[in-house]
């Protein structure tokens, strides 16, 4: 799809974590050259899809939507992981794959975050449930270092608290932003806003996972401001096809 | 025939769009702006009804997000 960025880092993180990744081009599903359910791993790379327009991730999603929509489900429902980072978590999210609850259809979403700006920088996350694809790739830690770089990664509920709680109680929130010492903590901690310092979600299974940092941005700690090893980046795509080799 | 499409934020909503143009605006001097409410249009123009209903399902597919945004359509001159 035209705009998406990192496709390349995506790429080459999931090389080095061992698989053997492919590039698919939105109208290779189009013109039926290639098939998603003939893959393990889907991974909607970020970037500014189609120039943002309407909204992002919104006409990426309506494209993958017509061309493969049934694939998708298929895949989904077979518990094959499902991953977007940045504006591919808005295209999963516009999807119906994030939540992925029928409760929660159109109460959750994506928009500008508050500060009015781009936001481009570290931050930091920490785990918030516990994810079947990920397990314990994030203890030991109470922050984990990891870049965003995003003008609309506001996560806004409707029904904000109740919505909230069923998410929290679910599962269905992997990362919170928070603090170098762990802790929740609001602007710049925080950098757009996100109800709930929501950094990432995944479905109530947790094969589909969509969050705004960029874990290929920082595969290694020499990537990292802090240095420390193991990075965010690694854990992530590591366990991510571990995962998937275990299916 | 021209069909408008006009979305905006539902109430309550933050529109930090808003809030930087009305900051800035008051910056220039422009002090009697109590608040601004930014919205888009769509004009399309279609051959017949059944574009209308077209119009109302691409704004409920594609064009509108209805978790934090309500759309009105109407018929326009041009």
């Amino acid at each position: 799809m035209e705009g998406t960025n990192c496709e390349y880092e995506a790429f080459e993180s999931f090389r080095r974590s061992g698989a053997k990744p492919e590039y698919v081009h939105i109208k290779q599903l189009e013109d039926r050259r290639k098939k998603l359910t003939d893959f393990d791993i889907i991974f909607f790379p970020g970037g500014f899809s189609a120039g943002d327009y309407v909204r992002a991730g919104a006409i990426f999603a309506a494209r993958v939507k017509a061309a493969s929509g049934r694939d998708i489900s298929e895949f989904n429902d077979s518990h094959r992981p499902i991953i977007g980072v940045c504006n591919g978590f808005q295209v999963m999210v516009e999807l119906g794959l994030l939540p992925g609850e029928s409760r929660l259809e159109k109460r959750v979403t994506l928009t500008f975050n508050s500060s009015g700006r781009f936001e481009c920088r570290k931050v930091f996350v920490r785990i918030a449930t516990r994810n079947r694809m990920i397990g314990s790739a994030y203890v030991g830690r109470n922050a984990w270092e990891i870049p965003v770089a995003h003008s609309e990664g506001r996560i806004v509920l409707d029904y904000p608290e109740s919505t909230f709680n069923y998410l929290s109680d679910g599962g269905n929130i992997l990362f919170q932003y928070v603090d170098p010492e762990g802790n929740p903590a609001g602007y710049p901690w925080n950098p757009n806003g996100s109800y709930g310092n929501i950094a990432a979600l995944s479905n109530s299974y947790g094969n589909s996972i969509g969050l705004m940092p960029h874990p290929e941005r920082i595969y290694y700690a020499y990537q990292a401001a802090e240095k420390l090893e193991p990075a965010a980046g690694k854990q992530f795509f590591d366990a991510i096809v571990a995962y998937s080799k275990s299916l | 025939m021209k069909i408008a499409l006009r979305i905006e934020y539902k109430k309550g909503v933050e529109d930090p769009e808003s809030s930087v143009v009305q900051k800035n605006a008051l910056t220039l001097g422009f002090d009697k702006l109590k608040s601004i409410k930014i919205a888009k249009e769509y004009v399309f123009d279609i051959a017949d009804q059944a574009g209308k209903a077209q119009v109302e399902k691409i704004a409920r597919d594609l064009l509108v997000n209805p978790v934090i945004q309500e759309y009105t359509i109407y018929e326009r001159d041009e």
